[in-house]
């Protein structure tokens, strides 16, 4: 199997340049996925020099993305499908990113049931814990 | 664990977590139905039941439950 960081994020998420909000893959489980986002220029959901309130959900709901792709595509072996997020809670933010910090986000699975997943999302830059939130996502019937 | 002891569990939680208006929790109330437990919820339902009782439910848990109270027995007919 190819090293995670190999993997060509077009292959895990739909989401294209400038709304793309993951780059790299850095290491997966069932339980436990980690993922990077160099916060850049050109990308949308930008506030000046930070990445939004916005933008950093949305980096965090591709992280979640980026799980399941890889395990529809890698596991199952099907392409994977459309997702959605189903509901944010305990959305917590002590600072916004700012532009050149690489985020390393951690997203780890609560319960997977049909097609909904519980997770526990948390942002860092570096070992500063920067934001965190429980999100629900799902996929969407084929 | 007495039934009436998971009844008190459940219905804490559903007033807490899934902020269920007190007052549409009865026993023959149904989880979809009457107290609105969509598809998301289910999952948290799922969790509280791992986490309180120490039962992983199955999808197919859910087809033979339809009410409060049989939610309620399935659970005292499960737990060690």
């Amino acid at each position: 199997m190819k090293p995670f960081e190999d993997i060509d994020m077009d292959l895990l998420l739909p989401q294209q340049p400038p709304f793309r909000f993951v780059d790299v893959l850095d290491s997966y489980s069932q339980e436990n996925t980690v993922v990077h986002f160099t916060v850049g220029t050109g990308h949308m959901l930008m506030d000046g020099e930070e990445l939004s309130a916005a933008g950093l959900l949305e980096h965090m709901a591709q992280a979640c993305a980026v799980r399941t792709g890889y395990y529809t595509r890698f596991v199952l072996h099907l392409p994977p499908g459309i997702g959605y997020i189903g509901q944010v809670k305990k959305y917590s933010i002590s600072r916004l990113p700012r532009r050149g910090e690489k985020l390393t986000t951690t997203v780890l699975l609560v319960q997977d049931f049909f097609n909904v997943s519980m997770t526990d999302v948390q942002v860092r830059v570096g070992e500063e814990l920067i934001a965190s939130a429980s999100l629900k996502t799902a996929q969407a019937s084929k | 664990m007495s039934i009436e002891e998971i009844n008190e569990k459940v219905r804490n939680f559903l007033v807490e977590d899934l902020e269920i208006e007190e007052e549409k929790i009865e026993g023959g109330a149904r989880l979809k139905e009457d107290l609105g437990i969509d598809s998301l919820e289910v999952v948290d339902v799922v969790v509280l039941v791992e986490d309180q009782f120490g039962y992983k439910m199955k999808p197919e848990d859910f087809k033979e439950i339809q009410t409060l109270d049989q939610f309620c027995k399935f659970i005292q007919d499960h737990i060690a």
